[in-house]
């Protein structure tokens, strides 16, 4: 921005917009890609979490096991929704409905099978990773509708950003090419511009989509113009549609809210296997997922077999399904999936990827590492802002006070917050388990170390505070599958052998973010004689690391 | 001042578009709703980079304003 308002160039005004929108909402920005990041595998860190839940072993009989012990469980429900284990998740959840119960979530009771037994487990109160996948678009202890404003606000402004970022970058491809390490501020621009092109599509797509999600908080007003203020009509209309698509992915099914009917004598109830294998013979791909028993045990009885999540992210992740007779065993109906409109099925593609709701093993770790590279996109911008200005510093012979607070928000924000969420998982495993309040507890573990992560970077000096918070953030991450072990989880030999890989990757990603924590540590040190370039480099090579060997681990895992 | 009237006559203008739109769109009225939308975000983000762009204040103004006023007024009295 030129005072003296002649005009400038293109160029100029969009850096000058780049760099500041993107400084004041790089750490919150920070936060809502790291924790949003982490919650593409929102499924295994739930089971991680729930240690309890780490002997339930997926055997062939594990749909007529959990069949069994829901008629020991729920006798007399109204429906059960039985979700099958899959590749992220070991045990059987399940949910069910009680006749005349209230409607909606409120009136859903749920628990969890052991695959092989199916009996119930009891589970510690936890959050789990929804806690951190909440905060991604919830923030905490705010009212929610604010913190949505927040992040949905911010998000328009990354929009913004990120195409001004493209704008101001005109040698955009040459330079994706060009890493100069250990060239201070050059390298550190270099780092942000890689991270930033690299996975560009996906920056884009996920700022999109994000924008998307909240659309009818952000944009209602074509909705209110339309429907003249009637949200539910509209509301009803969009999901009307959505659910003749089969509903939205195997964890929400139906749950049907009706009552029994009628009383009748009790019925032996078909053998579900037989139906399982048609299901799975008939989708090769993904197979059966789930099954949403209607009025289990009495006369007319249905049992809907879901597939494990669609295909097509057209449909936003439309199941398949089959109707069977819950008597009989023969198959009634095979529902269609419903034709999808030119701006619905946008709306779904663009929402389905930010959700990952289609995305198989190998979709989902690319979804992952792109937000792993949009996390050091952000990270690279913040510090890149900071090296930047160290020359000006110099000529001043002191740091300013608002140089100063970037530095000390930067260490907290980029190093802190990953302390902070290892220390949430320590919570989790170290808190007694009949603790009052446990749940809240593990989220106040989580905030006070963050607060002591920011208190620390306050009073130390700027490279001590980045070297303590990267090697305590290293130390934590690699002792997580220790700990895992010796607090009654199962270890990695044991998850492996299982073949219970949603336990093994979280244990396998902690060792891997230890490793690119402890080498950003190490380079910290390294280059801590020379002072100017250090932090530059050390902190470059530091964020290129994490997402190198993110994708080494990424195919170990699968 | 200009992130101020970049981001709020932006938005303004975007919140506009999707007015206009969402009655205009010949299609079902849930897809036209949708399609506005979506739109409305693509012109936001044109909205604000012309902004920054922009070489006056006064242009500025005129140029979020006018257009403003015009899909609001369509969209409220005409359609």
């Amino acid at each position: 921005m030129r005072i003296d308002a002649k005009p400038e160039g293109l160029r100029q005004s969009m850096a000058w917009m780049h760099t500041w929108s993107g400084l004041v909402l790089g750490w919150l920005l920070y936060a809502v890609f790291l924790t949003g990041t982490l919650s593409f595998f929102l499924d295994e860190m739930n089971v991680w979490m729930k240690p309890e839940l780490h002997r339930s072993i997926p055997t062939a009989q594990t749909g007529q096991q959990a069949v069994v012990g829901m008629e020991r469980l729920a006798p007399g429900a109204a429906s059960w929704t039985i979700n099958l284990p899959d590749e992220r998740r070991n045990s059987v959840d399940v949910t069910w409905r009680k006749p005349g119960a209230a409607a909606g979530r409120a009136g859903t009771e749920r628990a969890s099978l052991d695959a092989a037994t199916g009996e119930a487990i009891e589970t510690r109160e936890t959050r789990g990773g929804n806690f951190l996948y909440r905060f991604h678009f919830e923030l905490y202890a705010m009212p929610r509708i604010w913190a949505r404003w927040i992040v949905g606000v911010a998000t328009m402004l990354m929009f913004i950003a990120i195409i001004s970022g493209v704008i101001t970058h005109k040698k955009i491809f040459t330079d994706f090419f060009t890493f100069r390490r250990n060239k201070g501020q050059r390298s550190w621009l270099d780092a942000h511009n890689a991270t930033a092109v690299f996975a560009l599509p996906f920056h884009v797509v996920i700022t999109f989509s994000g924008l998307l999600l909240l659309m009818n908080m952000l944009m209602p007003f074509g909705r209110d113009a339309v429907y003249k203020g009637d949200s539910q009509a509209y509301n009803a209309e969009f999901r009307g549609q959505a659910m003749q698509q089969g509903g939205q992915g195997n964890n929400r099914g139906g749950g049907g809210g009706r009552g029994r009917a009628e009383v009748e004598g009790p019925m032996v109830m078909a053998d579900v296997g037989p139906m399982l294998a048609t299901a799975a013979a008939a989708w090769p791909e993904r197979g059966p997922g789930s099954m949403i028993i209607t009025r289990p045990g009495a006369a007319g009885s249905t049992i809907e077999v879901r597939e494990n999540g669609g295909l097509s992210v057209v449909e936003r992740g439309a199941s398949r399904r089959m109707v069977f007779d819950g008597q009989t065993g023969q198959l009634k109906e095979t529902p269609a999936i419903a034709p999808v409109s030119g701006a619905r099925g946008t709306f779904n593609v663009m929402t389905s990827l930010h959700l990952g709701r289609f995305a198989g093993p190998a979709m989902r770790w690319v979804l992952f590492l792109s937000g792993v590279v949009g996390t050091l996109m952000v990270a690279t911008g913040m510090v890149l802002w900071v090296v930047k200005r160290q020359p000006e510093r110099r000529k001043l012979g002191r740091t300013p006070v608002g140089h100063r607070l970037v530095e000390v928000l930067n260490v907290a924000g980029i190093a802190g917050l990953p302390v902070a969420i290892a220390a949430y998982f320590y919570g989790n495993r170290l808190l007694p388990i009949g603790l009052v309040q446990r749940l809240d507890w593990e989220i106040r573990v989580f905030f006070i170390v963050w607060l002591v992560c920011l208190l620390h970077a306050m009073v130390r000096k700027h490279r001590a505070a980045w070297l303590e918070q990267l090697g305590a953030a290293a130390v934590m991450f690699l002792a997580l599958p220790i700990v895992n072990v010796a607090t009654g989880g199962a270890g990695l030999v044991e998850s492996i052998s299982n073949g219970l890989w949603a336990i093994a990757g979280f244990d396998l990603v902690a060792i891997v973010m230890g490793l690119g924590f402890a080498f950003a540590a190490y380079r910290t040190r390294a280059k801590a004689e020379a002072p100017l370039r250090s932090a530059a480099a050390s902190a470059s090579s530091r964020n290129t690391a994490p997402c190198n060997d993110a994708s080494i681990a990424g195919e170990a895992a699968r | 001042m200009r992130v101020l009237v970049a981001s709020g006559g932006a938005y303004a203008l975007s919140a506009a578009a999707a007015y206009c739109m969402a009655l205009l769109l010949p299609m079902s009225r849930v897809d036209a709703v949708l399609t506005a939308g979506m739109l409305a975000f693509v012109i936001f983000a044109l909205a604000a980079m012309w902004s920054f762009r922009c070489a006056s204040l006064v242009r500025l103004w005129v140029g979020l304003l006018v257009p403003t006023l015009i899909l609001w007024a369509v969209a409220r009295f005409i359609l």
